[in-house]
């Protein structure tokens, strides 16, 4: 066990220099493609960790929020950074030291892992291939047990296009060329 | 004749990559219940599949195959089918109960109103970020002497 949280703090420091890179890189585009060098860390952590639903989702919902800034960057913007981001790279070395000291060490502080608080999730795994017959326990909470926690999700991702699609939206919009306020 | 989009070569391999796209979004929906995957997944897959296709033929293109008053038509019946399913509980006598028969482990339809569920979650997580996705990249802003200005393409000249 030990080769792999040794595995995961190096996984966790590159995914940190990413971060780094992203926050002081110059030019747009290498700062952009550093973030997305951060989400498929995590992508892969999660895989490690062994959460292949969530992985699954990150790697894609980070190769579409790559596609869609590097697009909006090549056809907007022209400008690049100009700031030094010292206290970027500070506050975040800073910040992936602690966390790493915590992960690394985590076990002598707060409770080990594997060891919940709350064991009502024993409960769940247990009951999901015998009462729902459904073999993947993560979609059986997800839709069924937690189902009402679904429901407020899908209504975020309906409020949040509904939003999108008002701000941009053409009809109804003032024509600025004619001066009006 | 100008070609919108990209060159050939990326609208050639998009054309032959979309349906593999789709196909495996499409079974990660499906079987959501007994493989790792589920709705929310499949449908950012299927988003993935439809994003190429802006990419490489432009917004037109997708658009053709799938409008957006389809697509918020699709969004809509997302939200209220997965809400539906969840009222249906109430004939088992609880919110969000699993009213359907439950069948064999391992099989496809099984585990009651799950693969329903993951059919309404997958449909509203396409529609939703198509449509997000599409109209940002309609979008655009102009740079005049005072500020920005927005604008859509497609717009007519004045």
């Amino acid at each position: 066990m030990i080769l792999n949280q040794w595995l995961l703090a190096a996984l966790m420091l590159l995914m940190a220099a990413g971060c780094v890179i992203a926050i002081t890189a110059r030019s747009l585009t290498s700062s952009v493609v550093s973030m997305g060098t951060a989400g498929l860390i995590l992508s892969i952590l999660f895989l490690l960790l062994g959460a292949p639903d969530i992985a699954i989702v990150q790697v894609f919902v980070e190769i579409v929020a790559l596609i869609v800034l590097l697009s909006i960057i090549r056809r907007e913007t022209r400008a690049d950074m100009t700031t030094s981001g010292l206290y970027g790279i500070l506050t975040l070395a800073i910040f992936a030291l602690l966390l790493m000291i915590f992960f690394i060490y985590g076990n002598d502080i707060v409770r080990p892992l594997g060891v919940p608080v709350i064991t009502m999730g024993g409960e769940y795994l247990a009951s999901s291939s015998r009462l729902l017959s459904a073999p993947n326990a993560v979609t059986s909470i997800v839709l069924d047990f937690r189902g009402y926690d679904t429901l407020g999700e899908a209504t975020v991702i309906f409020v949040a296009v509904a939003g999108v699609v008002v701000l941009l939206r053409r009809r109804g919009r003032k024509d600025e060329k004619k001066g009006d306020e | 004749m100008k070609k919108k989009g990209m060159s050939e070569i990326v609208q050639s391999v998009a054309k032959m990559v979309f349906p593999f796209i789709v196909l495996y979004g499409i079974s990660l929906i499906l079987y959501g219940h007994i493989t790792p995957g589920g709705g929310f997944a499949g449908g950012v897959i299927l988003t993935g599949g439809f994003v190429l296709l802006v990419l490489a033929f432009g917004t037109d293109y997708a658009f053709r195959i799938l409008p957006v008053n389809v697509a918020k038509a699709l969004d809509s019946i997302g939200a209220l089918g997965f809400l539906a399913v969840a009222l249906l509980g109430f004939t088992g006598g609880a919110f969000f109960y699993n009213f359907l028969p439950k069948g064999h482990i391992f099989h496809l339809w099984s585990s009651g109103t799950i693969i329903i569920s993951n059919i309404m979650i997958g449909l509203k997580v396409v529609a939703a970020l198509f449509i997000a996705i599409a109209v940002i990249s309609k979008a655009r802003l102009i740079r005049t002497k005072d500020g920005f200005q927005y604008k859509q393409s497609g717009e007519r000249k004045r």
